[in-house]
């Protein structure tokens, strides 16, 4: 068995739970009702489903997709930096 | 240390972030099933003194599902850090000896 069916083999079930996942995560998106901080909680969220997708897009194999898998990976954090900075600086209780 | 190590720290660096990210988006997934969050915002203390190597951390930290860095105080070596449940500032991160020895060592 050589690498490329050895891959064959194990990319199924590799998407399988990755789809299981992603649908996990997204029930925790919507399962928390309103209370203090959720903003953060659901950035926590968000990022599983970040890194999932991430995960699937390089294991596709596309090299176009790859950079942009990776350029994701690396600008991610800018962007939840500036939510979460924003949504501190507007709660009521931040000094 | 030499600064001929810093490639070697960066791989093993990358290495445990792709660790610790695949471990922290399972723990962050059971927490959203069995519904145990408790998300608090925590100041967490550095031993990193050069601005660009507590970017690094914190882009680490937000990398790593669970943690997210709201903002950085470089003077006083400190990070706002939000978490999804209570935690010890050593898991928050674990990266740090390494990041040290990558950037600043």
């Amino acid at each position: 068995m050589n690498i490329y069916s050895f891959m064959e083999l194990i990319l199924p079930y590799f998407y399988l739970i990755a789809g299981i996942g992603l649908i996990g995560v997204a029930l925790g998106l919507f399962r928390f009702g309103q209370r203090k901080n959720i903003v953060y909680a659901r950035l926590h969220i968000l990022g599983v489903m970040d890194v999932v997708c991430i995960l699937v897009i390089i294991f596709l194999g596309n090299p176009v997709a790859i950079l942009a898998a990776l350029a994701h990976f690396f600008l991610m954090p800018f962007a939840v930096h500036s939510i979460s900075w924003a949504d501190l600086t507007e709660a009521d209780d931040y000094v | 240390m030499s600064k001929a190590m810093r490639p070697f720290w960066g791989i093993v660096y990358f290495i445990g972030l792709v660790y610790y990210i695949i471990v922290s988006a399972r723990d962050v997934f059971i927490q959203c099933i069995n519904g145990k969050i408790d998300p608090q915002v925590m100041e967490i203390d550095t031993i990193l003194n050069r601005p660009v190597s507590m970017t690094i951390l914190a882009n680490s930290i937000t990398l790593t599902p669970g943690t997210l860095t709201i903002d950085i105080f470089p003077e006083k070596q400190k990070l706002l850090v939000a978490v999804i449940s209570p935690r010890s500032q050593k898991d928050v991160i674990p990266f740090e000896g390494w990041i040290k020895k990558m950037v600043e060592d």
